[in-house]
């Protein structure tokens, strides 16, 4: 079988200020991803999901393992993987007083590709009456469309995404995971992201994390979201201190965090259930439907002495 | 024989060669480009960086006043001190303005992620540094001719030959490729550590004051004669930076290209032995075919060079620590 992954005990220690020992982000991460094959890394924070995208992503180097990416080697042959693969991370910004269209003229000369390919995308994604405006007026969703813009030029074989969707409202959701289930075909995808719809419409498998960087499991999405207790969220923001017992009219099934309120369904019938529920009882500033995150469950999925 | 010849690059070797190193130029243009189009947009900044560099003119050249009114000008010179902070100030204008947008821009780089995802695309920091580098020294050049021309002029110390014009072209190549050493060893340790705007403040200012910038080099050559047994002059002369900034100080300041090797007269009346007199230096033009103008461009080139190098090590070390972005 061909892999266009294959990654050996991979470690990478980072210098903690004040510590006398570095600490260890990742450790012995072995996995082989088959050419084609779309992967979601999901885990609690620190297990080092970000650490391992920036080290495939040659932005960082490996302390210990070894790793080839399409048949190169991701250390001695970076100049060749950084041909064939497209990061795209969160922690992109971009000049403010650069235009869209500057912008993307930049980074696709910067990648010696053409900009149509994301040109077109903000098309799709009704952003073209945007192009002669500059970033500085752009919402964090336009800026999310921005970064996955760039990331589209290079029409990589090998797609790396970290959290592409994280701050997008549900109908830029859909249509981003539209676009890509067909972009993403014939290519590798290894993808960081907690809302379970978006990992189980874009890939076939899961890599849980432990905290402190090691693999728990690898197994099929599908499995995964099958394990999962709901499906949907329904995130609430009331306007005053909630109490529990008006949580329940509402909904039995929910938490309490921070000032917001969580409601779990099952079905899209009781997520409509839930919405008009909320709706009569009307005294909210917002509310948020998504689906489940799969934060919670990799949490439980991960080694007990990891938490 | 054979085997002698296969230690050349063949010429497909060399043409994969020259073809990367224009691309590279290319996207050094193309952020030079990006960063020109960013710096006039910022108006305020731009505004407030023109009013800093008028009021440097003034300080100094109310410093230079106030030293010639109590008797401070130096023997052999051919230049009053109003003279050495209008071209020190002229200089440091652009150098200092160039080293610091230059290494700033580079943080800026670093906290939005574009220096992240540039080396994923392998555009390496040195690049981005470069093409900034470029871009920068035109946005001071231009807020020099603005400011510290008309100083010059006020007090009519324009060349007054076009043979010196060359002159200037050539001081000014010196120390640009030295600076842009400067520049990228400064930014090697941005790359590397989260805080280092004084870092980079301190290291300004010290080569300001080696190059002679605040106090002439000069000053000091009674004292080191009697003490040491030479002049401090003779030695930091050979300095790249203090070479071009003491050369353009004649420059700006001696009646013809003639006066500067055998001496003269100055625009001002002052008396004065030519340059070689004073630093010992056999130059016998001001252009790119002296020895000694010629051994400075290799020296400025080569130091360069080597910190274009440190700069790439500093990147490797950075993605191993993973202080290359910090967002």
């Amino acid at each position: 079988m061909m892999y266009a992954v294959t990654a050996r005990r991979l470690a990478k220690d980072f210098k903690i200020p004040g510590a006398s020992e570095p600490k260890r982000v990742l450790d012995n991460i072995t996995f082989s991803l088959p050419m084609h094959d779309k992967i979601a890394l999901v885990g609690p924070n620190g297990s080092g999901k970000t650490t391992l995208m920036k080290i495939l992503a040659t932005l960082y180097l490996p302390d210990e393992g070894d790793c080839s990416i399409l048949g190169y080697d991701l250390v001695t042959e970076e100049a060749e993987v950084r041909k064939l693969i497209s990061f795209v991370s969160p922690g992109l910004d971009f000049h403010r007083k650069l235009t869209l269209r500057e912008t993307l003229e930049f980074f696709a000369r910067a990648q010696k590709a053409s900009p149509d390919p994301a040109f077109e995308f903000i098309e799709i994604m009704n952003l073209t009456h945007k192009l002669n405006d500059r970033i500085e007026s752009f919402s964090e969703g336009q800026k999310a469309l921005t970064r996955l813009a760039i990331g589209l030029m290079k029409d990589a074989p090998l797609v790396l995404l970290d959290e592409v969707t994280a701050t997008l409202d549900v109908n830029r959701k859909e249509q981003v995971i539209e676009f890509l289930s067909t972009y993403l075909n014939g290519k590798t995808m290894i993808m960081v992201d907690h809302d379970s719809q978006v990992v189980d419409r874009l890939c076939e498998r899961v890599m849980i994390l432990n905290r402190g960087g090691t693999v728990a499991r690898i197994m099929q999405a599908h499995d995964l979201i099958m394990e999962l207790p709901y499906k949907y969220e329904i995130i609430m923001t009331p306007k005053k201190k909630f109490k529990k017992s008006e949580a329940r009219r509402i909904w039995p099934d929910f938490g309490l965090f921070g000032g917001k309120v969580r409601f779990f369904a099952q079905k899209e019938s009781e997520v409509r259930g839930i919405i008009n529920r909320i709706l009569s009882y009307g005294n909210f500033t917002k509310f948020e439907v998504s689906g489940a995150s799969l934060h919670a469950l990799s949490i439980r999925a991960a080694k007990p002495s990891d938490d | 024989m054979a085997s002698y010849l296969s230690r050349f690059p063949t010429f497909n070797t060399i043409q994969n060669y020259a073809y990367s190193i224009f691309t590279q130029a290319m996207l050094a243009f193309l952020v030079a480009w990006r960063s020109l189009k960013i710096d006039f947009r910022y108006k305020f900044q731009l505004g407030v960086e023109i009013g800093w560099s008028y009021l440097n003119v003034i300080v100094f050249v109310g410093l230079g006043a106030a030293w010639s009114a109590t008797g401070g000008d130096v023997q052999y010179v051919p230049y009053d001190m109003i003279s050495f902070f209008i071209v020190g100030t002229a200089f440091f204008t652009v150098f200092n303005g160039v080293t610091d947008t230059t290494v700033t821009a580079i943080q800026e780089e670093s906290q939005l992620g574009t220096m992240g995802f540039l080396i994923t695309n392998n555009v390496t920091p040195s690049i981005v540094l470069f093409g900034r580098y470029i871009a920068a020294t035109i946005k001071w050049t231009l807020v020099l001719i603005l400011i510290v021309v008309p100083a010059l002029l006020m007090r009519g110390m324009l060349p007054s030959s076009l043979e010196l014009y060359e002159g200037i072209l050539v001081t000014f190549v010196i120390s640009w490729f030295f600076f842009a050493g400067i520049t990228f060893l400064i930014a090697s340790v941005s790359l590397l550590f989260k805080k280092t705007t004084t870092f980079n403040k301190v290291s300004m200012y010290l080569v300001r004051v080696i190059v002679g910038g605040i106090v002439p080099i000069f000053s000091f050559d009674s004292a080191t004669q009697n003490s040491l047994g030479f002049k401090l002059s003779n030695i930091l002369i050979w300095f790249p930076a203090t070479f071009s900034i003491e050369l353009m100080r004649w420059i700006f300041t001696v009646n013809s290209s003639a006066s500067i090797t055998s001496g003269g007269i100055s625009k001002d009346g002052h008396s004065f032995s030519g340059f070689p007199e004073v630093y010992g230096i056999p130059i016998h033009s001001v252009g790119f075919g002296d020895f000694v103008i010629q051994f400075m461009l290799l020296l400025s080139f080569v130091f360069f060079a080597f910190s274009w190098f440190v700069v790439d090590r500093a990147t490797r070390i950075a993605r191993k620590w993973g202080t290359l972005e910090f967002y």
